[in-house]
């Protein structure tokens, strides 16, 4: 997430509005630990503007996918979380829980051969392990 | 009756058997949205919503995502969900296949496993948990799209040279 000057001349850049909704959805979550969800990111809004509605909430969130500043994801049939690393990375996933987590992984080894590319461009890739938290497999 | 005729009904039958093989009760909303699923792989869950529309008329969006959750709780159904972009469905679900997705237009193709066992990869630090799956994303363009930002970088070089 970069600073609040940045994300202002981008807006600007983009026709879009700087409001003051944004620039503190924009500030939370420069501070809160990664992957909150849109909810929690409405409650953390509340105590300083009460009428900022949900809505507002994923409007502003998806401008701030469109700019590729955040991304949003899901886990399984769980809330839908934002990702403030918008650069491509893998992730470790509870299936049971939908807890999330960055991880680390070496894809080096991972090359898709020429005849599987049907015709892309590739440029990357990332992994989604999933699977059970050490909490949900020790519960009964 | 027509050969077609048997064909779908035959088809219906599988899917009946299937579901209740999988411990869910048959009902007519999860027929559709499973074949809606089959016709239609790395659909997501508003495309298969109006396509079960189509086929059946009236059901709500909720009873299509309810149908969609148990069908993938119950492995009969992929979810793909890619970070920025929407969950995807699909059928194939006995091998260990990946996803090549456009980054521009979200189109998806599946692309074989070198290794084939599951999970096909390790994490560096797995945090403890009991990994069963690893799947694998590979993002770039598609070929459609490389053709257009191709066209579009052509078109702004020829405007830039008559300023």
């Amino acid at each position: 997430v970069r600073d609040a000057d940045a994300l202002a001349a981008d807006l600007r850049a983009r026709g879009r509005r700087v409001t003051p909704q944004r620039q503190l959805i924009h500030a939370l979550l420069a501070e809160k630990p990664n992957h909150p969800t849109v909810e929690s990111v409405h409650e953390a809004v509340l105590p300083a503007m009460p009428t900022v509605s949900l809505r507002t909430v994923y409007q502003a969130l998806h401008d701030l996918e469109a700019m590729d500043e955040i991304r949003l994801l899901q886990v399984g049939n769980g809330p839908l979380r934002v990702d403030t690393r918008p650069e491509r990375h893998s992730h470790l996933r509870g299936t049971k829980c939908g807890r999330l987590h960055d991880v680390d992984v070496d894809l080096s080894g991972l090359v898709l051969p020429a005849e599987q590319q049907r015709g892309f461009a590739v440029e990357g890739a990332e992994v989604i392990f999933s699977g059970r938290c050490p909490m949900c497999a020790g519960a009964p | 009756v027509s050969t077609e005729a048997a064909a779908a009904t035959e088809g219906s039958a599988d899917d009946d058997g299937l579901l209740r093989r999988h411990g869910l009760q048959v009902t007519a909303q999860r027929l559709a949205v499973l074949r809606a699923v089959s016709d239609g792989p790395h659909s997501t869950a508003d495309d298969i919503y109006t396509d079960v529309r189509a086929e059946i008329g009236a059901i709500s969006r909720q009873a299509v995502y309810d149908a969609l959750a148990a069908l993938t709780d119950k492995g009969l159904v992929r979810r793909i969900q890619p970070a920025g972009s929407p969950a995807r469905f699909e059928n194939r679900v006995g091998d260990n296949h990946h996803h090549l997705i456009c980054r521009t237009c979200n189109r998806m193709v599946d692309v074989d496993c070198a290794v084939g066992d599951t999970p096909c990869l390790t994490a560096a630090d797995d945090a403890g948990y009991e990994i069963d799956e690893a799947e694998v994303i590979y993002w770039g363009q598609c070929p459609e799209c490389v053709t257009s930002s191709h066209q579009k970088e052509r078109a702004r070089q020829e405007e830039d040279r008559r300023d």
